[in-house]
């Protein structure tokens, strides 16, 4: 396997009597996007803050490239990588000057400045930009010139600190198209921290979940979107709890559950007898006015007791004994032609039901 | 009235025939008063820098007595400077009271609080963000401190400006310490204090005017440096 650039062990932080990060190991791979995803007070930033040599952990140790990172080797480590706030930091000065800081910092050469000078422009359409004073930008603006200021350097590891969770909707998203487009041409490695559940699976290729200081999951985006760990990260990366039940049956890859007489099949790994929590995406649900033959095996029949609008999608709650939710559009609502009090067919695949230990609700 | 009338215009006389005496007394005090300046930033900067990064025990009792030696009246450190220059005190054998030297070492104890609490003050008011964000870029700790100085050059060049306004202006101390003695330690302020006691009021008034100058030109100078690429306020309002 190959050396991770980046490799945290036994790291541990606080601050003050509060113990803010307990990670065990953490590591970065080349050409990675590693999203860091949690919830506000996770740690996130103290986790960032360490993994760029910003800060010196409590107690751990920090490995580059295979070898110890020590206070000799410090600053030409940290010179390696980039480290961008959250809320951009403009120094006084035009925008030029800001995107040039870590490069002369660095004692580069002039020529080498232009010609990166220019690349990083480009890559950002900074051009009409650049003489503007740093302070009298928009949000985007900043933005824009903070990530720009990173590029220019290459750095071996670039870190991100929600950088745009401070932006209005429109911008974030037209910025985080822009930020996924320039990782895919660079091929920049990537460590990027939001508590943005669609910031994370668009961007990561990798995710680590942070709750509490503790990195709950770690794998590819897919896995631990569609099979959390536990049912803190479930709640996370965006599933419901759908309802508790006696596993009855194994068969196969698949569970049988029981709940109030109702079986359901879900997917899982639980032994018979026990009792388990099942998760459900609300997207993964389909809504219809009769049961129809397919590969759908679960079909739960129940009145709609809420239609309530969201961003883009519309949430529709049904009452089947337990309470059902199913993210669908506009156009679907409306072709169905469903309204409050009204009775509706739920199908759900068993293998977007995931039923995960029931004991483990309550943390490690 | 006419005796101020007539001593303006004979000062503005003196002034346009470059009066020797009056042009050496100037030169000595922008000596004097430059090297104390130049001192009090190279001490009182790094104060203020220093205390506004780190933290340790006593740390604000030394901002209060900073805070305390920015009101500190001059002709107390005059005294007490003279006390130890002296030629029986502690230091006399350096034998320099009644020289440069001594109203320079006046004007610094003088000047060094003043700057150090307000360049402490502009340090403060720099967001803490700066100095993380230039080390996220990867500026070692003198470049971040550095970005941190630049950050708060508005505030600072008020604290020189202040400082050398301390310094040109003052009168007891270096007259306590200085003597006055013509051609080696007679300054602006002196030797208006001797002009107008001896009656000499034109000359007392051709003083003032140059030390007025003198302080609005060194003054400009720093301004302009200061408001170089400040940002605008602007108020819109309704009345």
């Amino acid at each position: 396997m190959e050396t991770p650039y980046l490799e945290m062990k036994g790291v541990r932080h606080s601050y003050g009597p509060l113990r803010v990060l307990d990670v065990p190991l953490f590591s970065v791979t080349k050409g990675e996007c590693l999203v860091v995803f949690g919830p506000n007070g996770s740690g996130k930033s103290t986790l960032l803050r360490i993994a760029s040599l910003l800060e010196r952990p409590g107690r751990g140790r920090i490995f580059y490239r295979g070898g110890e990172v020590s206070g000799k080797t410090g600053l030409d480590v940290r010179r390696r990588f980039v480290l961008l706030l959250q809320r951009p930091y403009l120094f006084r000065g035009n925008v030029e000057k800001n995107v040039l800081f870590g490069l002369k910092v660095r004692g580069t050469p002039n020529p080498e400045l232009r010609k990166r000078l220019d690349k990083a422009a480009r890559m950002f359409s900074l051009g009409p930009l650049l003489d503007r004073d740093a302070r009298k930008l928009s949000g985007g603006e900043a933005q824009r010139v903070n990530l720009a200021r990173a590029f220019i350097l290459e750095p071996d590891i670039l870190f991100l600190d929600e950088p745009f969770s401070a932006l209005d909707a429109p911008t974030r998203e037209d910025l985080i198209h822009e930020l996924k487009r320039v990782l895919k041409e660079t091929g920049q490695t990537t460590v990027f921290v939001t508590h943005h559940r669609e910031e994370a699976a668009f961007l990561a290729t990798r995710v680590a979940v942070l709750v509490g200081g503790r990195i709950l999951q770690v794998g590819e985006t897919e896995r631990v979107f569609a099979s959390p760990a536990n049912d803190e990260v479930a709640r996370l990366v965006g599933h419901d709890t759908l309802l508790k039940g006696t596993v009855e049956e194994r068969r196969g890859e698949l569970l049988v559950i029981v709940h109030a007489g109702l079986r359901i099949l879900a997917a899982g790994d639980a032994r018979e007898g026990s009792e388990v929590l099942l998760f459900l995406r609300p997207e993964d649900v389909l809504l219809a006015r009769r049961k129809f033959e397919s590969s759908i095996r679960n079909w739960f029949e129940g009145r709609v007791v809420e239609i309530s609008p969201g961003d883009r999608l519309v949430l529709v709650s049904l009452d089947c004994g337990f309470l059902l939710k199913a993210r669908l559009t506009r156009a679907g609502v409306d072709e169905l032609g469903l309204g409050v009090g009204e009775t509706a067919w739920a199908g759900i695949k068993a293998s977007s039901l995931r039923a995960l230990p029931a004991g483990a609700e309550n943390g490690d | 009235m006419d005796m101020i009338w007539t001593g303006i215009v004979k000062a503005v006389d003196m002034l346009v025939s470059f009066d020797r005496e009056i042009f050496s007394i100037a030169w000595m005090t922008v000596k004097i008063t430059g090297v104390a300046t130049l001192i009090g930033l190279c001490v009182g900067i790094p104060a203020g820098l220093g205390l506004s990064v780190s933290r340790f025990p006593g740390r604000r009792l030394i901002i209060a007595l900073i805070n305390t030696g920015m009101g500190l009246p001059p002709v107390v450190v005059g005294l007490f400077v003279a006390l130890f220059l002296w030629r029986m005190g502690p230091l006399g054998s350096l034998h320099l009271i009644y020289t440069p030297a001594a109203m320079v070492i006046a004007q610094v104890l003088i000047v060094v609080p003043i700057i150090a609490g307000l360049s402490l003050a502009a340090f403060q008011n720099v967001d803490p963000s700066a100095l993380l964000q230039a080390r996220a870029l990867g500026a070692s700790k003198t470049q971040a401190l550095l970005v941190v100085l630049k950050e708060s050059r508005l505030p600072q060049m008020a604290a020189v400006m202040a400082g050398f306004g301390g310094a040109i202006s003052e009168v007891g101390a270096v007259l306590m310490v200085g003597g006055n003695i013509t051609g080696q330690t007679r300054v602006l302020t002196t030797a208006i204090v001797q002009e107008t006691r001896m009656g000499r009021f034109e000359v007392a008034i051709a003083l003032s005017l140059v030390l007025l100058v003198l302080s609005f030109a060194v003054n400009a100078f720093l301004t302009y440096i200061q408001q170089k690429g400040a940002l605008e306020w602007r108020l819109h309002t309704w009345k």
